[in-house]
């Protein structure tokens, strides 16, 4: 997995009016950390207005607003510090990541709330292109937003992974694009969906009462709101607020504000939430004057990750978000997220690209989406653990499982007594409840090898290696096999590459897969030939499989087998 | 089958004070499982505190080797009792050579282990318990269940298994096999001579035997026992239990372990902790010398030990009736209480007459006992959720094991 170093930059009003103070927080050259720069405001109302009223392409206007938001935030400092950083840790073979916290006034009397800069469209000057968007074009650093300086760390989490997808069409709101999206999302996370990794929940026409039954039964890791948001008074609360629509038993929308929200997922273990409705990450600039002074903070995206509500990162919506927009974006978002396990600003930043390849780069949309977040490094969820009742029940199994291979290792002394009809018997028997839990302790992992093993009764024999993986493509298997056999080789199949032939008889093999083999649902990737020192049954063990993908992941998928004639 | 009244004493060490060790009576193996859980009860508890002229500690060249006296095996034999807590000398009385008392001794420590429980004695009776027909004492490694007995064969298969390494003090070979094979002449016995670890396994998977029968050199390391085998040049290659135990054969149901008597033992005490290693090794009971033995006494105990088993199939009270036949031969010798019984996982009724198993369902029965077994003794290490599942399929084995369902009637004189 790719490392990033953070740059973590904090921008705040200067003391002077249309001015900004940026000050790095976080870097990893020392020499730049702590320093304060004062930069004039560049990027105007004006801007942000045009920007809200952009309804088709305008690449000119998009390139414009944001070089003019890059110099109000990246002085000259800043720039040299961030070249220098890129250079420095794509030498050492990481890549950047820029962080914002950006520290709002709760006053209204500023003319461009910092909240409200879209610093996703930061495009920096100087080249004949009329700069370069720092997000999706050059070096296509993963931007977002952070609110506070806790970070949460990784939560665990056990398979499968719960989804709750609310699609949300109030009779009274504009038709938005709800069912592509939801269709777009189910399709790229069938993978993981079939392979026992995610459920995914849909709750069409959410009423309140059906969205807190539904919270509280499912208690999802993620909710994806697909619907319409907006920013207004709402009720008999003269302040404005944000809000997403729910379903009144009518069919007309629900206004629910964010400290609603907030409070209705306090109680789950819900960490991310994705917000594609519209302006669900902002207050507009244009708020209705009042008596309440809009504050910064009444962002949904900003209420959920502020609130103690556990929620660690927040996508959400700055402006309206294109109906075509939506389905590449979210099925891009989770694919990138949950099946190839990037980061979350990373895998936002793969969906901004979806959106600009189902669009134009001049387009607003990939700029829309906004990340809040709290959590450590961008990751969200620690899928090497298992919960508390998992883990029980797996280390229940592995126990059982340990057993029966040390008996069903027994019959190797057997001689031709092995072959007798009682101890055939209870053999497949005791062969059958092995595999039986070497598959429960799969479904529970998700990710297994699977071996052949049939009763054989004739030497010498193989058996097939089968890989099963829901997970990002494999680049080499590892396992030990032991075996009580006096000579064996291991051989490769598929293309794939084998570290050895000889096999003593407790041994570690490194199979390499090939970036050309297609994996299937179950690819044979090598086969086992053992020489038995009697002719009759005996068993071999495969344990401790480790799977290298980008990142090194020990899958602890066992089996003990008989062997089958080839 | 002999019915015995069942004593345990279960003696560990006690943490409060050195040289000290605490007994646990329990009146049945169940009650005794319990305790480990916390959840059972003992009848008595106590402190034993033997004397250190007992302990491992005196040499190789004490009187394990030199041998000792009568009277001192019976003055020793008096102050292990008197050393005993009330609780356990009280569990000794109404005892009958027809409804005998079997002393269990239950001892995770080699200090316990190794001292001579047969020489118990009381100053009230003639003969040490260990001579009474109404005592049988057997050392025991609890398994939460034993296996059946199995299919009796007109005459035991008895492995033999003669280690004389090059690099150790020669053992007289001929003579030493001569011993064994005159004392089970009744008995179909085949040699194993110059064995390798890889010659006894495959001997074991070809012969198929109901004992081995070891005669050779043992030793210690890092606590545990090991028999002393040969390699490849014919120099000594070290063997543990559980690396026997994968080469034995689940026919074999008792291993019997003999000190050679044309040399001294290179440690004899190996062969006691080889023969008390923990229930997860996979032994089959065991019989084995605490000290050097004469001749004579060896032939002879042998001699009725094989006769009987083979006759009733119980290898305590075979155990126990030569034991009395050589303190008959040659009364004041103290040749009889070397012989000592482990019973493992076979338990004491290896074989019965008229069974009606063939020999591939002992051997599933075997099996599906060890099978049981080590799924109870996994499930201590489980959440006390899963827990309960995991003992409730080692009992399901365990009831399976015991099942005439597995056995299918052979036509008569139909040998293995």
């Amino acid at each position: 997995m790719t490392v990033y170093d953070e740059l973590r930059i904090e921008v705040s009003p200067s003391h002077t009016e249309g001015q900004w103070t940026t000050r790095i927080l976080k870097w990893t050259a020392a020499s730049f950390q702590g320093q304060e720069f004062t930069l004039p405001r560049i990027v105007s109302a004006q801007h942000l207005g045009q920007l809200r009223a952009l309804d088709k392409s305008n690449e000119l206007l998009l390139r414009t607003i944001g070089q003019a938001i890059w110099n109000s935030l990246i002085g000259p400092e800043t720039r040299i510090a961030l070249g220098v950083a890129v250079d420095h840790a794509n030498d050492a073979g990481r890549a950047v990541r820029l962080v914002f916290v950006l520290r709002d006034s709760d006053s209204n009397a500023n003319e461009v709330r910092l909240s409200e800069v879209p610093i996703e469209a930061l495009c920096q000057p100087g080249n004949a292109n009329g700069g370069t968007f720092l997000v999706v074009e050059g070096k296509r650093i993963p931007v977002s937003r952070a609110l506070t300086e806790r970070a949460q760390p990784p939560q665990p989490i056990g398979f499968p992974l719960r989804m709750l997808l609310v699609v949300s069409m109030p009779n009274d709101k504009p038709a938005a694009n709800a069912k592509d999206e939801a269709t777009q999302i189910r399709t790229q996370l069938k993978p993981l969906i079939d392979g026992g990794t995610l459920t995914v929940e849909t709750l069409e026409q959410p009423t309140r009462t059906s969205l807190i039954e539904a919270l509280t039964r499912l208690d999802p890791h993620i909710l994806h709101f697909v619907g319409h948001g907006g920013f207004d008074v709402v009720g008999d609360d003269e302040t404005p607020r944000a809000h997403v629509y729910l379903v009144r038993a009518n069919g007309n929308s629900d206004p629910v504000d964010a400290s609603t929200l907030s409070v209705m997922l306090g109680a789950q273990q819900t960490r991310l939430v994705v917000l594609s409705a519209c302006q669900t990450a902002a207050p507009v600039a244009d708020a209705p004057p009042g008596p309440y002074p809009v504050r910064a903070l009444d962002g949904i995206a900003q209420r959920l990750v502020i609130d103690n509500s556990g929620v660690s990162a927040v996508v959400a919506m700055q402006y309206d978000f294109e109906t075509w927009a939506a389905p590449p974006f979210a099925g891009t978002l989770y694919k990138e997220l949950l099946v190839d396990d990037k980061p979350l600003d990373v895998a936002v930043t793969l969906a901004r690209r979806a959106v600009i390849q189902n669009g134009e780069i001049g387009r607003r949309a990939w700029v829309t989406p906004a990340i809040y977040w709290q959590c450590e490094g961008g990751i969200l969820f620690d899928r090497s653990a298992l919960p508390a009742d998992r883990r029980a029940l797996f280390e229940k199994l592995e126990a059982e499982m340990g057993v029966y291979r040390k008996t069903l290792a027994s019959v190797s002394t057997l001689g031709t007594l092995a072959s007798a009809p009682e101890m055939q018997t209870v053999f497949s028997e005791w062969v059958a409840e092995f595999e039986s839990r070497n598959r429960q302790c799969a479904e529970i992992l998700t990710r297994s090898m699977r071996v052949e093993s049939v009763i054989a009764s004739a030497a010498p024999q193989s058996c097939s290696l089968y890989l099963r993986w829901n997970g990002p493509r494999p680049k080499s298997v590892s396992l030990r096999i032991q075996h009580p056999s006096v000579t064996s080789r291991i051989l490769g199949t598929n293309g794939t590459q084998v570290m050895s032939e000889n096999v003593p008889n407790d041994y570690r093999a490194s199979i390499t897969i090939p970036p050309g083999l297609v994996l299937t649902a179950e690819t044979e990737i090598a086969t086992v030939e053992l020489t038995a020192p009697n002719p009759g049954l005996f068993a071999i063990s495969i344990a401790d499989v480790r799977v290298t993908t980008d990142q090194e992941i020990s899958c602890r998928g066992l089996s003990s087998v008989a062997l089958r004639p080839f | 089958m002999t019915a015995y009244r069942d004593i345990y004493w279960s003696i560990s060490l006690d943490p409060s004070a050195s040289s000290q060790f605490r007994v646990n009576v329990f009146a049945s193996s169940e009650d005794l499982f319990a305790a480990s859980t916390h959840n059972g009860e003992f009848l008595e508890q106590g402190v034993l505190r033997p004397e250190a002229s007992e302990s491992s500690r005196e040499g190789r060249d004490g009187w394990r080797d030199s041998g000792v006296s009568a009277t001192r095996l019976r003055d020793a034999g008096m102050r292990r009792l008197s050393s005993l807590p009330a609780a356990a000398r009280s569990s000794l009385g109404g005892s009958t050579p027809d409804q005998p008392r079997a002393i269990r001794i239950v001892a995770d420590t080699a200090r316990v282990q190794e001292l001579t429980w047969e020489w118990l004695a009381s100053p009230n009776a003639p003969l040490p318990i260990g001579l009474d027909p109404a005592f049988r004492i057997v050392r025991q490694v609890p398994h939460r269940y034993v296996s059946p007995p199995g299919r009796r064969s007109r005459a035991l298969k008895i492995m033999l298994v003669l280690s004389n390494p090059k690099d150790e003090q020669r053992i007289v070979s001929h003579r030493e096999i001569d011993i064994i094979a005159s004392a089970a002449r009744d008995q179909d016995v085949a040699l194993c001579e110059r064995p390798t670890f890889e010659a006894v396994a495959q001997m074991n998977a070809e012969y198929q035997p109901d004992v081995v029968h070891y005669v050779g050199h043992s030793g210690r390391s890092s606590g545990r026992g090991f028999l002393i085998l040969h390699d490849y040049h014919g120099n000594t290659r070290w063997v543990g239990a559980d690396e026997l135990a994968s080469a034995l054969c689940p026919t074999v149901r008792l291993l019997s372990l003999s000190t050679p008597s044309t040399v001294k033992n290179y440690d004899i005490f190996g062969l006691g902790r080889f023969a008390h290693s923990p229930d997860t090794t996979k032994l089959p009971s065991v019989v084995f010398n605490q000290y050097t033995v004469e001749e004579p006494s060896i032939r002879r105990w042998w001699q009725v030990f094989y006769d009987h088993l083979t006759a009733k199939g119980n290898f305590v009270d075979a155990g126990s009736y030569a034991s009395q036949a050589v303190a008959m031969f040659n009364p004041g010798a103290p040749d009889w209480g070397s012989f000592a019984v482990v019973a493992r996982a076979t338990g004491d009724h290896l074989w019965q007459a008229e069974s009606t198993t063939t020999p591939a369902a002992e051997v599933a029965q075997q099996l599906m006992i060890q099978l049981a077994n080590d799924l109870a003794h996994v499930s201590g290490s489980l959440s006390a959720e899963t827990r309960p599942s995991v003992l409730e399929s080692s009992a399901k084995y365990a009831l399976r094991a015991q099942s005439p369902s597995l056995s299918t009637r052979k036509p008569e004189g139909e040998d293995r």
